[in-house]
């Protein structure tokens, strides 16, 4: 960005460059749902267009803002557009004209860069939330609705990828560890494609949208069954930590295995690692050699369980030592040994 | 015992670190020094720790270095360490066997022609494979290429079971590597190089 552009100038070019022919004067002046359905058509043909790599709702943020979440200019050549004694110098249509292109620029940024926004303002959807959260999880019916139905298909695959990774991180926050691997890696079975970022994918806008929605649904919907068959939030993560993935259904032998872990771990492993010498801010291989020894002995009590769990209750070939649902497992008892147990009320 | 709370490692390297220390990667060391491990079945096993997500990819585009992929992985910061163990262990297993690949696995029948031979020499002498017809840091679309353009020379029709059981590797997977190879405009230079090389 040059360093001796005026706003005029700056304002100029970003008209001819991102919104020749988009009657931009004319919708400065419009209001309400018509100035905000305007504002989608126009974000939705910026997130489609691409400006080399990167769509060029990206390159109209990047000429404002840092990558950064929030509105974070730049330390060195900010826009003139956002200095307020450069925009003394713009004229009322002019500043109209800016007005209409920041609101737009602000959900370029969000939705290409992939930070959660305000959807009544975006969207028109209502928001419910008692603290007026913008909720970005399948629980949000009217959010799903629009994003089923909407014609601005680029924005709603922007916005579900949004979604992902806002339960990617629900899920890291509460240890619901095949959850968060389920959605980390998603894969389409449709498409028999990797669901990457909506600007690296062949996936039509759609199918693209569906395949995030179904799979965060499924593991919604299996959560709140577990909660309505009364299981602990701690014994539904155990039974899905066996299967090494989040099932479709919860099976009565693989819950008997997951209740005897759960009990195991209530009555010997929960806060066992916090020994006597043990220091919160030292690595394993620095805690003094009884420490370690304690903390070993611990361990392999647990992994004597599991064995002995999966010789009673379960079929050859699930939890092997070296697979993914043992090492979730082991996760598991390390989080429940530091004493991370039970926290029902913070259930997801 | 490796902890898996992110907070206790300053960085992937550092996880790294740990994990070649780890109890699970020496019991795997030790399946793979064993010489009379079935170091196709090893491989197999390997790739499927791997999986088809996008540590696969990365691990794919760096052709097959750990440590840049566990670096771009913990960067995104979406998996859980458990499951990047798991892969790692599947990387540095793949890693092992090709520093340490000696003598030629199994040759399939239809590659064991003295025509065969002399195509498989010149892309040994070429860098592309190593002695024992190993790929030399290919990367999977370039292995599909290979496999193809070769299997086009000796006119064999069973291209990617030949090649998956000459490299290890499932032969849906390297066939699906040649869809994504016909996508690719640097394939074309690289059927280019092919062509050069087998004349």
């Amino acid at each position: 960005m040059s360093e001796t552009r005026t706003a005029c100038q700056e304002l100029a070019y970003i008209e001819r460059r991102l919104f020749k022919g988009a009657s931009l004067d004319k919708a400065s002046r419009l209001k309400g749902e018509e100035r905000r359905i305007y504002k989608l058509a126009q974000v939705e043909r910026l997130l489609k267009e691409k400006h080399g790599s990167s769509p060029l709702a990206m390159y109209l943020s990047d000429m404002f803002w840092t990558a950064d979440e929030g509105r974070v200019q730049y330390d060195e050549n900010p826009s003139p557009l956002l200095s307020l004694v450069q925009q003394q110098t713009l004229t009322d249509r002019e500043m109209r004209r800016l007005r209409l292109i920041l609101e737009i620029a602000g959900l370029c940024h969000d939705l290409s860069l992939h930070f959660t926004f305000d959807l009544t303002e975006a969207f028109g959807i209502k928001n419910n939330h008692p603290l007026g959260y913008n909720i970005f999880d399948v629980s949000n019916k009217q959010l799903v609705e629009w994003l089923n139905t909407t014609e601005y298909g680029h924005v709603a695959m922007h916005t579900a990828y949004i979604m992902k990774k806002f339960a990617i991180n629900v899920y890291a926050n509460g240890h619901y560890l095949p959850a968060q691997d389920e959605l980390a890696e998603l894969y389409s079975a449709e498409y028999r494609e990797l669901v990457r970022q909506p600007n690296n994918t062949d996936i039509p806008p759609r199918g693209y949208v569906k395949t995030i929605l179904d799979a965060m649904l499924d593991i919604e919907r299996h959560w709140q069954r577990g909660m309505r068959l009364k299981l602990k939030p701690d014994l539904i993560m155990l039974h899905d930590e066996i299967y090494g993935v989040v099932p479709h259904q919860y099976d009565k032998g693989v819950l008997q295995a997951a209740q005897e872990l759960f009990d195991y771990m209530d009555s010997e492993l929960c806060g066992r690692l916090v020994v006597k010498g043990y220091n919160k801010d030292l690595p394993w291989d620095e805690q003094p050699e009884s420490v370690q020894h304690a903390q070993s002995d611990v361990m392999n009590g647990f992994v004597a369980k599991v064995r002995e769990v999966r010789s009673k209750y379960l079929a050859e070939g699930w939890i092997a030592d070296d697979s993914l649902a043992f090492m979730y497992l082991m996760a598991h008892a390390e989080r429940c040994g530091y004493g991370f147990w039970r926290e029902e009320d913070d259930a997801l | 015992m490796m902890s898996n709370n992110r907070g206790d490692y300053a960085s992937a390297s550092e996880w790294l670190s740990v994990l070649r220390k780890d109890g699970l990667w020496l019991s795997q060391l030790q399946q793979l020094q064993d010489p009379s491990a079935d170091a196709g079945a090893l491989r197999a096993a390997a790739i499927r720790k791997i999986g088809q997500g996008e540590t696969f990819e990365f691990w794919d585009s760096y052709q097959h270095q750990v440590d840049p992929v566990v670096m771009e992985v913990w960067e995104i910061s979406e998996l859980t360490l458990p499951k990047l163990k798991i892969q790692t262990i599947g990387m540095l297993s793949i890693e092992w066997l090709e520093q340490h690949a000696c003598g030629v696995r199994e040759v399939p029948e239809k590659l064991n022609t003295n025509e065969a031979k002399e195509v498989m020499a010149d892309l040994v002498d070429a860098g592309l494979l190593k002695e024992n017809w190993q790929p030399n840091g290919l990367s999977g679309t370039e292995r599909a290429l290979v496999a193809k353009t070769v299997c086009e020379q000796l006119e064999i029709n069973e291209v990617w079971q030949v090649f998956g059981q000459l490299w290890g590797e499932k032969p849906e997977t390297l066939r699906s590597y040649l869809n994504k190879a016909l996508d690719q405009k640097k394939s074309l230079k690289f059927q280019d190089r092919l062509k050069n090389i087998l004349g």
